[in-house]
């Protein structure tokens, strides 16, 4: 993984996969060290657990080197990407009921003050369990338009849904947060 | 006491006043405005108009309607703060090694131990078909239509020029132990020859 991994710096997320459909390792790894700050954000934001986000993303991975030779760029590899996390995720999210422990680490800032961290703390706390009170497919619609920025099109086209559900999935899960966070909008 | 015009009289009677002219410009517009843009519209494409997701024409009637519409209004103000609070959602930095970890299980679970089927799963035999330009296919399907059709009409020669005897004949004389013939007198292939070659009535007269 050395010459050609400067070659594959310059090549397109499609030549990348092309590559990756022939079997190269250096294309595949290319493509991970391209992605995976996304998809671990991505798939924190979702599951709100450092091991669970981490096994999801590094699955998600491994589903695109399997899933390689049939990939066709008919979307933005951004979106084709994901397409399979959120699957994943929403999988993961069905399968487990949410806890709603906080991830402390997410929060650490050794800056502030002992009071300050611990109503941060539990800020963000209450945010994660609002966010993990939705169904899957409002949360997931949430994260990507929210978080990831991503327009109605290219939520739809990840959720496999028409951009008319992706606004009415948006606009359900925005009026029951509505409802859980009253409290935090004067903060 | 008259009795009140019924509702077709009534509405015959606008329709006419308005073709005569009758309405003020103005007041025609603002009907319009009325019809078009409607809380009930409004309130039901709010999150699109705040995520910009509306096309021009409708983001100018909703912005319209917003500036004339208390009551709509303090609608934007809460989702508004939904974003921000949400705004606020921290991650924790990417694992160390992350990107390793993925390598190695990349190569300990699909590259090493993946068995791959006879036929993969995207195996399509036809692609090649479906690749070429439109003549090209049409050049390749009837190439081999005329290699089916050929292959039918030599295997009826064959099957129509066979006389039964003649047959009969053929694997009378393919048993196979001419190949035996020029064996030397002494030699193991020979007495085998021998052998071979005896009938069954030579045998009970022996």
């Amino acid at each position: 993984m050395t010459d050609q991994g400067g070659i594959f710096k310059r090549a397109t997320d499609h030549q990348l996969m092309q590559a990756v459909a022939r079997g190269d390792i250096d294309a595949f790894n290319e493509i991970v060290l391209r992605y995976q700050s996304l998809a671990w954000k991505a798939a924190y934001r979702f599951l709100g657990d450092a091991m669970e986000a981490e096994d999801a993303a590094q699955e998600s991975f491994l589903n695109i080197l399997k899933t390689a030779s049939r990939y066709r760029p008919t979307a933005t590899f951004r979106t084709f990407i994901y397409r399979i996390l959120a699957n994943l995720c929403i999988d993961r999210a069905r399968k487990k009921h949410p806890d709603y422990t906080d991830d402390l680490s997410a929060v650490s800032d050794l800056s502030s003050s002992p009071l300050k961290d611990l109503i941060e703390k539990e800020r963000q706390a209450q945010i994660r369990k609002a966010l993990d009170s939705l169904p899957p497919n409002q949360k997931a619609a949430m994260i990507l338009r929210h978080y990831e920025g991503l327009n109605y099109a290219e939520i739809a086209q990840i959720l496999g849904v028409t951009p008319k559900a992706v606004e009415r999935l948006i606009g359900h899960a925005r009026t029951s947060l509505q409802a859980c966070l009253p409290h935090l909008n004067k903060n | 006491m008259p009795e009140p015009p019924s509702k077709l009289a009534c509405l015959t009677s606008i329709k006419t006043d308005f073709h005569a002219g009758a309405f003020p410009v103005s007041f025609v517009y603002s009907v319009k405005k009325e019809t078009a843009m409607n809380c009930k519209t409004v309130l039901s494409r709010l999150h699109a108009y705040l995520d910009g997701e509306v096309p021009a024409k409708l983001l100018r009637q909703i912005e319209e309607h917003l500036s004339s519409c208390p009551s709509c209004r303090s609608q934007v103000e809460p989702i508004r703060q939904v974003h921000d609070i949400f705004e606020g959602l921290s991650v924790p930095p990417l694992p160390r090694e992350f990107a390793a970890r993925v390598m190695a299980k990349a190569q300990r679970e699909v590259l090493f131990t993946e068995r791959k089927p006879l036929f993969p799963l995207d195996w399509q035999p036809f692609q090649w078909l479906l690749d070429l330009s439109a003549p090209m296919r049409l050049a390749a399907c009837a190439v081999v239509f005329l290699a089916c059709l050929l292959g039918v009409s030599m295997s009826k020669e064959l099957s129509l020029s066979g006389n039964p005897q003649n047959l009969v004949a053929q694997t009378e004389n393919i048993d196979g132990f001419e190949w035996f013939s020029p064996t030397p007198p002494a030699s193991l292939g020979s007495a085998y020859l021998a052998l071979a070659l005896v009938t069954p009535g030579d045998q009970s007269a022996r």
